[in-house]
Order: C-alpha cells, then structure tokens, then sequence
C-alpha cells in the first residue's frame, strides 16, 4: 500500500519539493539581506527616541528593493500552500479514482477499503505537515527581524507564520479529501476545496480569533489637545478617538469612555460646539469632559498561545473531515 | 499432434465436433498409437471453450477405448480402428466411387445424391440397434 | 457439491429505482457462469454486489462461504474485473503487476510475468497507452495473479474486436482449466459466452428469469409447433415459456423434463441463444412465477 501511494504520488511530491526549494532559497536571501539591514541599522543597540526613526527607516529599507516582493510573496505562498495542497493532493486522492473507475480496480485487491484509505491519508496527511511546515517555517524565519520590529499579530502576518498554515494545511487536504468523495469528480472538488480553505482562512480573523483568549483592554486619557482626533458631526454629535498604539499587539478595538466608565454617547452641548462656534471652544468643552480611551488588544506576547489554540481547532476540524471521509467511504454506492 | 478447429454454424455441439474429429483422424491415419492428443490446457487456450466441453470429449473417447488419460501427462491414443479397417477402405472407396457413377447417369443431382445416402445410413443405423 | 455463490433475495435500489430485484441464485463451485441480459437489466449491479463494491439494499450475498468483501482474506480469494477494464492510465504494466504484489498476500509473480510475456506486452508500456484487448488482459492478468477461487467479469468481452475477444476468452478458459476457478462473466450477448459457460443466468428487468446448467437447460426446452389452438392448450406435462399464433399455427416455447412424444407437435431442440430470447419476450405473466430453478 505504501509503495502504490507513493507511486501514484511520486510526480507531485517532486514537483513540489521543487517549489519549495525555490522558495526557500528566495526567502534565505531576503532574510539574510534583511539580517544584514538590521545590523547596520542599529537598531539593536539604540536607546530612547532615536530607535523610533531607526526603526522607520530599517523598514523603509526592508519594503524596498528585491526584499520587499519577496517578502510579499513569501505571505502569498503560505495562504496559498493550503489551498494548493487541497486542491493537487487532496481533492484527487479518491475523487480521481472515483471519476476514472480504478477505485474497482484497487478496492478488490486483498487491500481494505478502509487500510487503503488510511494508508493514503496517513502518507499524504505527514507529506502536507512536512511541506506546509516548511513554507511557514521558512517564512517566519525570513521575517523574523522584520515581525520583531513592527509585530506579527496582524490578521494578514499572523495567519502566514507558525503553526497555523500547517493546520490550515491539514484541514485544506482532509476537506479536499472529502469533497473527492462526497462529488466523486476532481474539478468541482477542487473548487469546492479552495472555496473552503478560503473561508476558513477569512473566517479566522473575522469572528474567531480576536475572542479565542480573553482581550486585554487598556484605558488611555484622551486629550484633545494632544494627538487625539475630534469631528462634529452633522447631526450634531461629536466624535472623539485616538489613533492607540502599543507595540507588537493586535488592536482590536477602542471605545470613548466617561471617567465614570461608561461609555461617551457623543452629544455635545451646541453652546460650545456648533458649526457657529469656534473649534477651541469646543475642544476646551471635550477636555473638561476628562474622556477616556478604552483600547482592547491581543498583546505580542500571546502570539504562541494564540497560533496553538487557533491551530487546535484547525487540525480537530480536519480530524471531523478525515472521519467523515471513512464514513463516506463506507457509505458510498457505486 | 492434431489442431481441433470448431464450426459455430454446424448445429453440432461443440464437445461432439472434438469427439469426431479425432475420430476422422484416428481413421484417416493422421493420428497413430503412442500419439498425444493436445492438451485440456491448449485446446481451451486456442478454441476459447469451456474445460468441460473438451474433458467430456476426452471422457468419450476414452469410454470408447480410443484413447487413455495418463495422470499429469496428458492424454494418449490407444488404439485406432485397426488395419483392417484403413486396408478395407481402398476397395470401399472404388465402390463408392462406381456407385457414385451409376447414381448420376441415373440422374441424381449432387443433393439428391446427399439426401439418399444419409436417409440410406440413417435407415441402416435404425435397423441395426 | 460446494457452493461458490448463494444469494438470497439479494435486493439494491438506487433511491426509488431497483436495479435488483429479490435476486436468489445458487451456483456451485468449478462453473463458468454466464450472467445474460439486456443492458440495464442488473449484471452489474449483481457482479458488484458480489465483489462487495456495493452495499445491498436487503436480502444476502454469500461468497466463497464469506460476506464479500468482509476482509483481506475474502478479498484475496475472489477476483474482479470491471466493466470497461480500468487500470492507471499513467501507470506501467510493469507498476501494475509490482501493484498486484503490494496489494495481495498470495500474489503469483510468476503467473503474471508470463502472461505478460506471453501475450507480448511490453512492461514499461503505459496502461494508457495499451488498446482495449491488451488493457482487457492486463485486468485480466492482476485479477488472476491473485489466484482467486472465484473471478467476476463484467462485460470484459463488450468493447473488444473478434480477435482480441477469442484471446481473452482463452486465456481465461485456460486459467480455468490449470486452477479450477469458479468464474461469472456478464454479457449482453448470450453468444459471447455459449462457448465458454456451462451455467446460464438470464437477469431482465432486474429479475433473474432463469438460471441453471446450461445442458440441462438444452436438454429441458423445446420449440413445438403444431396447429392453431388455444394457449392453455401446448402440449400435457410442459410449462409455457413464450408462445406465438398465426391464423393457422401455433408455437411454443416450452420446459418439460419429459419428451413431448404427441405426434401432433413438431419438436424442435433451441439453441441457447433462441432460449435466452425466449425468456427475453416471455409472456407477460408474474415474472416470479416463471422463473426457473435447474439445478442438480
């Protein structure tokens, strides 16, 4: 069974162990030129203020020349890894076999149906880890300077790094797998596959991943007359907000407070702000409010914690895929 | 060695057509004593026929006493019908032939000279069992 | 006398569409089974039942003995070889025959090796690439490399040219006679077969219309013809399987394990094809009723 497997996977593990190197010798030069940016940037031994300007210029430099595509297409690969595994090794498993016939061949040899399938899943399922495992692996390394100057909690940053395009992977091949199956025709498989990687991988940022550990939440004073942002609106509103930073976290949102702790509804009273009143009136009027700015965020240091809890439900979710792929099997009428 | 060959179109079931021809054979003198009789194997590879039919073949003919199946070897001929028989058959055919003769200047046609024979053996076959 | 394969109202619907109906057979061990009947009628249906490939929907399917398909070891002892003989269109013979030694325990090399080369195949040929007899006989050739004591065929002979039909069907009667092999194949055509089978099972519109021993089958039917009259009226101790009138003559097809010796018949024997089309265009009667058993 391991020999057949590997027989009738053989051409697209070369071709893909191909692009892989590819891949890795284009990021391995990005990443040792952006190495040699940081050194020279000294950014590892700056102090106080003069490491923010440092900082945007090292990646000011980084985005610039042959690293700054690279860098974009080395996010690119690791979206596009799982849905590609899916489609090429997932999706035709079983799904050809079904479309040509041969699965009347192969499942009357003195091979079960279910061993048969095990094998094959047990095979490819280890060749997606190692590929898709190498490709964020490659990818994290690349960016390592970079992520730990400006971050890597960012939806887009965080999904291209760790352990989560591996599990994307695993659950893009299980489903491919499945819809093979279930269609029992390889082209509509593969779109269905690619359709699902795509709305996992949307999914994930949108509603899951923000509530998957408890935000923390920072309240910031907010002074208008310092940074903060102020707009009167038509209706007669006023909207005050900051533009939050703390570093390496994901902000996730921010709410105008009363110092009371509830939340600023914006109505102003029209004697000091109106359109016929003078904009530092108006300010004078929102500073003696003493508003406060409610920041919720995932901080940088829950990177790890965030990728294994998000990569958990990823790899029990394809698990829900593999068994309904034994399931249908058994199920299946010819 | 004789090759069997079968007609789909005789009407013939095809273990009887194995049966006669080894017989013909046996009695044109193509196949002599010490003679092998080609394989279940061989027979059924060429003709594409069911094993049965040419063991049941086989089984006649052994039943007759004209051939004899030696275990793992193959199947042997025994006896033909004898010199006699093959020494009677020149003076038999010149007869025939004459008789053939006779039967045309009569007026017989090729058919009605057919039609009479066999009616004749048939008649003959009747009378004697 | 072992029984190879028994079913027992062996049922399958495809949603509200039944492709067998309450199916009971029971073929001894050691025959060439032709499996007859038009296209759609269920030969497919049942030869997969058989391999396990399908599930039924009621009824029993026993095999060698086994559930089919129960595991390796049943699996190992019967043979398939599918309609249309699909193979790895980008594998070669070569992989096919290092497949059939991966996937089964008693697999003969040897066996394969030969009929490869004998048939004059050459190993490193794509399957894709080979015509439709040498595809046909490379299914054949893993499916025997297993040594099975049971092979089911469905419709291997359909797509081939006269030629290739002969070599296939020999190379398979030859397998017959060196192991012994209980062997089903399927055609739509009786004449395909009726020199390879020694047992009929005539499937139409998802029933079994008859099945048994194909010489007693011969021996048990007769055409009669004789003067007009009615239909109840064909000859004492027979049963009816079709009948034909004209304004002055009536014919029958009919069983009868007793000769019809009423000087008022004409008895003509069928051959196997007139007796499969007489129980295609059977009258119109409860197909239940006419089916026959034949058995020893």
């Amino acid at each position: 069974m391991t020999w057949l497997t590997w027989r009738q996977f053989r051409t697209q593990a070369w071709i893909t162990l191909g692009i892989l190197v590819a891949l890795a010798v284009a990021l391995a030069f990005a990443g040792a030129h952006i190495a040699s940016l940081y050194r020279a940037s000294g950014l590892a031994t700056c102090t106080g203020a003069t490491c923010s300007d440092l900082t945007d210029a090292f990646l000011a430099q980084a985005r610039a020349g042959f690293t700054g595509p690279v860098r974009v297409l080395a996010v690119g690969v690791a979206y596009l890894a799982p849905a590609l595994i899916g489609a090429f090794w997932g999706a035709p498993l079983v799904g050809r076999e079904l479309e040509t016939g041969t699965f009347r061949l192969v499942w009357t040899q003195s091979v079960s149906r279910a061993r048969w399938l095990s094998v094959k899943l047990a095979l490819l399922g280890a060749a997606t880890a190692l590929a898709a495992g190498v490709v964020a692996l490659v990818v994290t390394w690349s960016s390592a300077r970079v992520d730990g100057v400006s971050g890597r909690m960012e939806p887009l940053m965080f999904g291209s790094r760790g352990v989560v395009p591996v599990a994307d992977a695993l659950l893009a091949f299980a489903v491919g797998v499945l819809a093979g199956i279930l269609l029992r025709r390889t082209v509509p498989a593969m779109a269905v596959t690619l359709a699902a990687v795509a709305a996992v991988q949307m999914a994930m940022p949108t509603w899951i991943r923000a509530h998957l550990v408890t935000p923390l939440s920072r309240s910031v004073p907010l002074d208008p007359t310092k940074g903060a942002g102020i707009g009167l609106q038509s209706d007669g509103h006023i909207r005050v907000w900051i533009e939050p930073h703390i570093p390496g976290a994901w902000i996730l949102g921010s709410t105008t407070t009363l110092p009371s702790g509830k939340a600023f509804d914006g109505i102003a009273d029209p004697t000091y702000c109106s359109r016929s009143q003078s904009p530092e009136k108006c300010l004078d009027w929102v500073a003696g409010k003493n508003l406060h700015s409610v920041v919720t965020y995932q901080p940088g240091s829950r990177f790890w914690t965030l990728q294994w809890i998000e990569a958990g439900i990823v790899v029990a979710l394809a698990a829900v895929a593999v068994a309904l792929c034994f399931w249908a099997l058994r199920r299946r009428a010819a | 060695m004789i090759e069997f060959h079968l007609d789909a179109r005789s009407g013939v079931s095809p273990y009887l057509q194995l049966v006669q021809q080894v017989r013909h054979a046996l009695r044109l003198g193509i196949l002599a004593v010490g003679d092998q009789l080609p394989t279940v194997k061989d027979v059924v590879a060429t003709l594409a026929i069911n094993p049965n039919t040419v063991s049941k073949a086989y089984r006649e003919l052994e039943y007759e006493g004209l051939v004899e199946a030696r275990q793992g070897v193959g199947t042997f001929v025994v006896r033909t019908f004898g010199e006699s028989t093959l020494a009677a058959q020149g003076p038999l055919r010149d007869e025939l032939a004459a008789w053939l003769d006779r039967a045309r200047e009569a007026g017989l046609d090729e058919e009605g000279i057919e039609a009479l024979f066999r009616d004749t053996v048939r008649a003959a076959v009747g009378r004697t069992s | 006398m072992t029984t190879a394969i028994r079913t027992d109202a062996l049922t399958k619907r495809y949603g509200r569409r039944t492709a067998l109906d309450a199916c009971t057979l029971d073929i001894p061990a050691g025959r060439v089974v032709g499996l007859v009947g038009p296209n759609g009628a269920g030969k497919s249906t049942l030869l997969q039942l058989l391999a396990g490939l399908l599930e039924p929907t009621s009824g029993t399917a026993t095999v060698l003995g086994g559930r089919p398909s129960s595991g390796p070891e049943q699996l190992a002892r019967v043979g398939f070889v599918a309609q249309d003989t699909p193979t790895y269109s980008g594998l070669t013979i070569r992989d096919h025959l290092r497949l059939g030694a991966h996937l089964n325990a008693r697999w003969d090399a040897g066996l394969a090796e030969a009929r490869v080369a004998r048939l004059g195949l050459d190993p490193d040929q794509k399957a894709g690439r080979l015509s439709g007899g040498q595809r046909a006989q490379l299914a054949l050739t893993l499916a025997m490399g297993k040594r099975p004591e049971l092979l089911l065929l469905d419709e291997p002979v359909a797509s081939l040219d006269p030629l290739a039909r002969r070599e296939f069907l020999g190379g398979l009667m030859e397998f017959v006679a060196e192991q012994g092999a209980t062997v089903v194949l399927s055609s739509h055509l009786v004449t395909d077969l009726e020199r390879v089978c020694d047992h009929l099972v005539l499937l139409a519109a998802s029933h079994v219309q008859v099945s048994g021993e194909v010489d007693e089958l011969l021996a048990t039917h007769q055409r009669v013809t004789g003067r007009r009259r009615p239909h109840d009226e064909a000859p004492a101790g027979t049963s009816v399987v079709r009948s034909g009138h004209t304004d002055r003559q009536s014919t029958f097809v009919v069983r009868s394990s007793v000769p019809v010796l009423d000087p008022e018949w004409a008895v003509e024997p069928l051959d196997l094809e007139e007796l499969v089309l007489a129980y295609m265009t059977q009258d119109v009667v409860d197909a239940h009723d006419l089916t026959v058993e034949v058995s020893r």
